[in-house]
């Protein structure tokens, strides 16, 4: 498997195929004797401008950071134990409603969508 | 009638492509400055998006995801991001001139300033992407869009001059008065706008809010073949009637009203009525069409939640997106610059986003974890490979011929 | 936000150039090869390194891509010029 290629930036959904977010990076995690094992993937704005990197990625983040309030908090982060498939999607063997939910979204769900009438009904 | 209904999808992408308030003009001016020499353009256009709209129908249909999610994948998150912004820069200015020619069709119906109808518009446009059924805008706004075919009828009542229209189709150049140039420059801002790529992103996303899986393959090469051609065609019909009546007489044409005409004097009141009504309903499809495509295009580069097949609570980004895209457009219209102008400046930027935009596609189209054994055949990657070269040229060449034939005016 | 020390974003590692004993650069990382281990998890064995500095590689260095010819014989004559496979244990990071 290629990380760059087959996990990286690839949209990841539930186990209903409810989409989830990018993998915006992966985490690798050292072991004692120096292999490097893949641990988690990692989601979130601040994640993608970190590795975006230069100006744009800069900017990126610290939007991110400034609409979510908290400047220290932790990105989101998927245990490589929930994924259960990697095809043209990255698959996950839990329900959206499991994982924290992403803070623009729950703001903006609160502060503005939420308020106008006719938010509960698909269409 | 059933039936009829699901090439909805296409026919409403193909609509607000090929008839939104840019085109309208650009036909109508093309067609008086220029008789039908432009034949050929939206003959290739026509096939361009074609190829395109297949491979974006079958990729969103087979793999479950719309085209632009595969776009950071491929190109990465840098060039992604760059292809985003470009994209939606267009995209947001397109949908502030939409609003503007309802505005200005509405105009022509009440004699009301446009820029009073735009708020109202604006609202009405944001109320129906809320809350109406994807399917509901489809089948009214696609449907009605096609009483353009008007501009057919009045064609063939206008007694024109067969002979020497199909001397010019067949004999590409300017004519008097004109040069290489802005020939040159037509034809690429005619290009352009056949293949947009927010037509793209929105059939490959529509695709998904109606659920298309494998087994509609078939209805997604209808709706590809049908609807864009039928599009290419209404478009056509506004040149050729616009070459009829304009043309000998050398006058331009820079108006809503003026493309108008030649349905007026060939069909009196009820042509004129049936003209307005099919820009009403182009320049609102358009406006939908933008507008959705705006909040595609953001959620699906980031990954979030999209669709109005969801509950608005539960995609609260892509409304909010959506939102913000129709509060900008008003916001650029309210600065009281002409919606036509606006829209001639955008579909140059856009021919130069096409490239990134298409390559992605055919470079997906190829690939056997998405599509299994439903990738490009031959004829496929040949048309694809063909136009992306075209794309590329056009993309090269827009800028420069911008700038030489000063927007075209020569 | 301080990250455990002994874990890394791969966004840290691709991207980053890379020089052989003598100090000669020999490209950039491209990406990274991972194999299962016998406990289900994914180990980095070894990474790409790719002298442009190409970034996304469009997916032509799988069997599965098939592409058209034109493009597909393009990347793959870029990828074959300019590219080295290096373990990951012979890596250094400074």
């Amino acid at each position: 498997m290629l990380i760059g290629f087959d996990l990286l930036d690839r949209q990841i959904v539930d186990r209903d195929g409810e989409p989830v977010g990018k993998v915006d990076d992966v985490e690798l995690t050292y072991d004692p004797d120096g292999t490097a094992r893949v641990t988690a993937l990692l989601l979130g704005q601040e994640v993608l401008g970190d590795r975006i990197g230069g100006v744009l990625g800069r900017c990126i983040a610290g939007t991110a950071r400034r609409l979510s309030g908290a400047h220290d908090r932790p990105p989101q982060r998927i245990s490589m134990d929930l994924v259960s498939e990697i095809t043209s999607a990255i698959t996950l063997s839990v329900k959206r409603e499991l994982l924290p939910d992403p803070p623009l979204e729950t703001w903006l769900r609160d502060h503005l969508i939420a308020r106008i009438p006719g938010a509960g009904h698909e269409s | 009638m059933k039936r009829f209904f699901a090439i909805a999808l296409g026919v409403l992408t193909a609509i607000g492509g090929f008839v939104d308030i840019g085109d309208i003009v650009a036909n109508g001016e093309a067609g008086a400055r220029f008789g039908i020499t432009h034949a050929w353009v939206l003959l290739v256009g026509v096939f361009g998006i074609c190829a395109y709209a297949e491979m974006s129908g079958r990729v969103s249909a087979v793999s479950g995801r719309p085209v632009f999610d595969l776009v950071r994948e491929r190109l990465g998150p840098r060039v992604a991001l760059a292809n985003l912004t470009g994209s939606l820069l267009v995209t947001v200015l397109t949908l502030g001139a939409e609003l503007g020619g309802v505005g200005l069709a509405l105009q022509l119906a009440t004699s009301v300033n446009y820029l009073l109808w735009v708020p109202v518009v604006a609202f009405v446009l944001w109320a129906a992407l809320w809350r109406a059924k994807f399917s509901v805008l489809e089948n009214v706004f696609g449907l009605t869009g096609l009483v353009l075919i008007v501009f057919v009828i009045a064609f063939f009542r206008l007694h024109a001059d067969t002979g020497g229209l199909w001397h010019q189709a067949t004999h590409p150049g300017p004519p008097h008065g004109e040069d290489w140039g802005t020939y040159w420059f037509f034809a690429v801002a005619l290009f352009a706008s056949a293949l947009t790529p927010y037509e793209v992103f929105f059939f490959s996303s529509g695709a998904v809010e109606e659920r298309w899986t494998s087994r509609d393959l078939i209805t997604s090469r209808v709706n590809v073949f049908v609807g864009f051609p039928l599009g290419g065609l209404l478009a056509f019909a506004i040149m050729l009637t616009s070459a009829t009546v304009f043309h000998p007489l050398s006058t331009s044409v820079d108006s809503l009203s003026q493309v108008a005409l030649p349905a007026a004097l060939a069909l009196g009141k009820l042509g004129l009525a049936a003209a307005i009504l099919g820009f009403f309903a182009a320049t609102f499809g358009a406006a939908m069409e933008t507008g959705l495509s705006a909040g595609y295009t953001v959620a699906q580069y980031f990954g979030w939640n999209w669709g109005k097949l969801r509950r608005p609570r539960e995609a609260a980004r892509f409304h909010t997106v959506v939102l913000v895209s129709i509060l900008v457009g008003v916001a650029v219209l309210l600065t009281t610059i002409d919606p036509i102008q606006l829209t001639e400046y955008t579909l140059v930027f856009s021919a130069v986003a096409l490239p990134l935009t298409y390559l992605p596609i055919l470079v997906v189209a190829n690939d056997r974890d998405y599509l299994g054994d439903r990738v490009n055949g031959r004829l496929a990657n040949a048309l694809g490979l063909i136009y992306l070269i075209i794309v590329l040229i056009a993309a090269v060449a827009a800028i420069p011929l911008m700038i030489i034939t000063r927007m075209g005016g020569g | 936000m301080n990250p455990e020390p002994n874990t890394i974003r791969a966004g840290r590692i691709l991207g980053r150039p890379v020089y052989d004993r003598d100090g000669r650069p020999l490209g950039n990382i491209a990406d990274l090869i991972t194999e299962t281990a016998p406990d289900g998890t994914e180990h980095v064995a070894s990474a790409y390194v790719v002298k442009r500095p190409w970034g996304r590689l469009l997916g032509y260095e799988r069997d599965q891509a098939t592409g058209p010819r034109l493009l597909q014989i393009l990347a793959r004559w870029i990828l074959r010029r300019n590219t080295t496979v290096i373990p990951f244990s012979d890596l250094e990071t400074n």
